[in-house]
């Protein structure tokens, strides 16, 4: 909306008088001064530094299994700081809007607001104009992240779908997942076809999950890896990764499956490549591929 | 004073509410009491002396009159139901840095194992049992009644732990003809080492319940088929 009306040349109409209103930023700077607009920003900068802090701890919590171990993982982790800290100052001005109005506005039973309270700003085209850039700033921001780390992680899984197991590294290494009330267990067909209930990987080597159930649905969690994906009974779901670091890391079950659901975990133990083939070798599962 | 009062009995609705499903989840908990190991002495191992222990479980069909099966807590509504069960206890106790001997008389029938892996010994010494008296090291995947796998409790710090028998099946037409137990039930022997503390639970790996996949009725419910194993 414009300020004032330039009168169209040849048009004939008389000029409309000049109104007293003050340009649009003078209105903005002057809404900025108004006391409540002042608290709400003060609210929102201490909202802010308040879950600062508590947003760090939460995170720290959620890490509580320990560093990622392969880039997947990484990548997760990285979203998930980077889309906290960006909704830390929104949620601090929700916060600060909400504080405020329950307690900045508050009157006694059947009074009406003070009219030099009134904060209706909605004619006001550079504040309409500020907020919807901002947001649709952010917006576009996580969405363009959360695509980049999409496609980062889709290639480093070997992507959604890997073509009837045809993986192009030749150096994966396969392992059927079996999930059943309520154990894993882990099939190497490259290694005389060894199974254990310890899935043990090899540092740096590319893996292929192939993921089934016996009985009801379950979940594959690599934990610290970064794999999850559905175990369906009489089907096969594919995912992979690389680990990158050596240790024992956790798989856990992640679709509630009956009594013992939250006991159906074991271990991951990554080793250096050539532990992991002397390893196999010594436990029974030669290398026959 | 109204709001007041109304407030005052808000609380204590919620209270009661939440006193009476903590009493209800306690009187209906089907955990049978602790059935823990005797300790049998010092026995000599490779490792050096070290203590022993042994505990004896049954596997009966269903119940009767000379074993009435769990009837602990909610247990009591399945009785009657024809349901399998570990018999005298599912929560078990067993000492910590032990050579451990369980042996188990197996009463019921069987038949073919989901996943083939749970019929083999997994977590014993030698990785062997004995079946009647027989070492093996592993049974027909389609002749198996039940399975004891005790598996990982999600509690950091604990050592881990792993083990699995398959327990072999009686003929199905011996079991149901019999009243009410076969004179010949399988004996299952076989020893384990335990290490630091720690608590995980166990269960049968055969599918023997009801329901979707046979994973239902004693399957789903402590008491049964499946418990806690706690090293102390």
């Amino acid at each position: 909306m414009a300020d004032t009306m330039t009168p169209t040349p040849g048009s004939g109409e008389p000029p409309e008088a000049p109104t007293n209103r003050p340009p649009a930023l003078h209105r903005v700077r002057d809404w900025l001064q108004r006391p409540y607009a002042r608290h709400v920003m003060i609210l929102t900068v201490v909202i802010g530094f308040i879950l600062l802090p508590l947003c760090w701890l939460l995170l720290a919590a959620m890490n509580q299994t320990g560093a990622p171990a392969s880039v997947v993982m990484e990548d997760i982790e990285e979203t998930v700081f980077v889309f906290t800290l960006v909704s830390i100052p929104i949620t601090a001005f929700v916060f600060a809007v909400l504080v405020y109005s329950l307690f900045g506005w508050k009157g006694k039973s059947g009074e009406a607001p003070p009219n030099e309270d009134n904060p209706a700003i909605r004619n006001n085209v550079v504040a309409v104009v500020m907020w919807s850039v901002v947001t649709s700033a952010l917006a576009a921001f996580l969405v363009v992240w959360g695509l980049m780390e999409l496609a980062s992680i889709t290639s480093n899984s070997f992507g959604t779908q890997p073509v009837n197991g045809q993986i192009k590294q030749e150096d994966v290494l396969v392992v059927n997942v079996t999930g059943q009330q309520w154990v894993w267990t882990f099939e190497y067909p490259q290694y005389d076809k060894y199974e254990s209930d310890v899935l043990y990987l090899a540092k740096d080597r590319p893996v292929l999950f192939n993921v089934t159930s016996k009985d009801v649905v379950h979940n594959f969690w690599a934990v610290e890896l970064g794999v999850k994906i559905d175990a369906n009974p009489g089907a096969i779901t594919q995912t992979g990764v690389t680990p990158n670091k050596e240790g024992i890391f956790n798989v856990r079950c992640a679709e509630l499956c009956g009594l013992h659901h939250a006991y159906m975990e074991t271990q991951i133990r990554v080793m250096e490549p050539d532990t992991f083939n002397s390893w196999m070798r010594e436990n029974g599962g030669g290398k026959t591929s | 004073m109204k709001r007041f009062f109304a407030a005052i009995a808000s609380v204590i609705v919620g209270v009661v509410v939440v006193a009476g499903v903590a009493v209800f989840a306690s009187a209906t908990s089907g955990e049978p009491a602790v059935l823990a190991a005797t300790p049998t002495g010092m026995v000599d191992t490779p490792e050096g002396p070290m203590n022993s222990a042994s505990l004896e479980l049954q596997v009966y069909p269903n119940d009767s009159s000379e074993v009435p099966g769990p009837t602990n807590g909610v247990n009591a509504a399945y009785a009657g139901q024809g349901w399998p069960f570990y018999w005298p206890s599912t929560t078990l106790q067993v000492p910590a840095n032990s050579l451990v001997t369980v042996t188990i008389t197996q009463y019921d029938s069987g038949g073919q194992l989901l996943n083939p892996y749970w019929s083999r010994v997994h977590g014993t010494v030698d990785g062997t049992m004995t079946v009647d008296g027989k070492t093996v090291s592993e049974w027909d995947p389609d002749k198996v009644g039940h399975t004891f796998t005790v598996h990982q409790y999600p509690e950091s710090g604990q050592p881990y732990f792993f083990l699995s028998v398959p327990l072999p099946a009686n003929g199905g037409n011996a079991v149901g003809n019999a009243n009410p137990y076969v004179t010949d039930p399988k004996v299952v022997t076989f020893t384990f080492k335990t290490g630091a503390p720690g608590k995980y639970v166990w269960n049968c790996e055969f599918p023997c319940g009801d329901l979707y996949q046979e994973f239902g009725g004693p399957m789903q419910q402590r008491g049964w088929m499946s418990g806690t194993f706690e090293v102390v």
